[in-house]
């Protein structure tokens, strides 16, 4: 249901800037609605 | 509240919510939906599961715990700007073409929604081997 736009997607990369701070966005939203610890006071995963 | 936090409150609705993050942590961006769903466990989220290639291996545990709602997270294609989110519902992954994991998501979610969960999920784009979008 949530679907984030990928940059790129090869093989051995790492996130993309974009796709990484809509991962951070997206996950303190959700940590929010379920009542969890902001994420990034949990530390990067 | 931002745009995003306002949007999934809405799909949300206030009912209990599984969270399933899916997707290749070795393809770049492919593995989204699994990094977000490791950041939400180490926050301790609850109803949380990094499901990364599998998403079917957790039938069972979703089926257990009939959660009002499942949240599956994943990258997909589309077409807007790279990192940007869309929420859609089950219903319309066949309408928006091929992809990686939508049979095994189409199939989870008909699963889960016929057994009274409301299942929203997307479907990872395919690999676009190193290409960014501009």
């Amino acid at each position: 249901m949530l679907g984030i736009q990928p940059a790129a997607t090869g093989f051995g990369e790492e996130l993309s800037p974009p796709v990484a701070a809509a991962v951070a966005g997206a996950a303190g939203a959700l940590a929010a609605l379920l009542g969890a610890a902001r994420p990034a006071e949990a530390g990067r995963a | 509240m931002d745009d995003l936090g306002a949007r999934l409150a809405r799909a949300l609705g206030g009912r209990s919510a599984a969270v399933v993050g899916v997707g290749n942590r070795l393809r770049g961006d492919d593995g989204a939906g699994s990094r977000l769903a490791a950041r939400l466990l180490a926050a301790g989220a609850a109803g949380v599961h990094d499901a990364e290639t599998v998403p079917e291996n957790y039938l069972g545990p979703l089926l257990a715990a009939r959660p009002g709602v499942v949240l599956f997270a994943d990258a997909a294609d589309h077409g807007a700007a790279p990192g940007s989110v869309c929420l859609v519902r089950a219903g319309e992954l066949a309408a928006r073409g091929s992809s990686t994991h939508a049979p095994s998501l189409r199939l989870l979610a008909g699963l889960l929604e016929a057994q009274g969960a409301s299942a929203g999920c997307w479907a990872s784009s395919r690999p676009r081997r190193g290409s960014a979008r501009s």
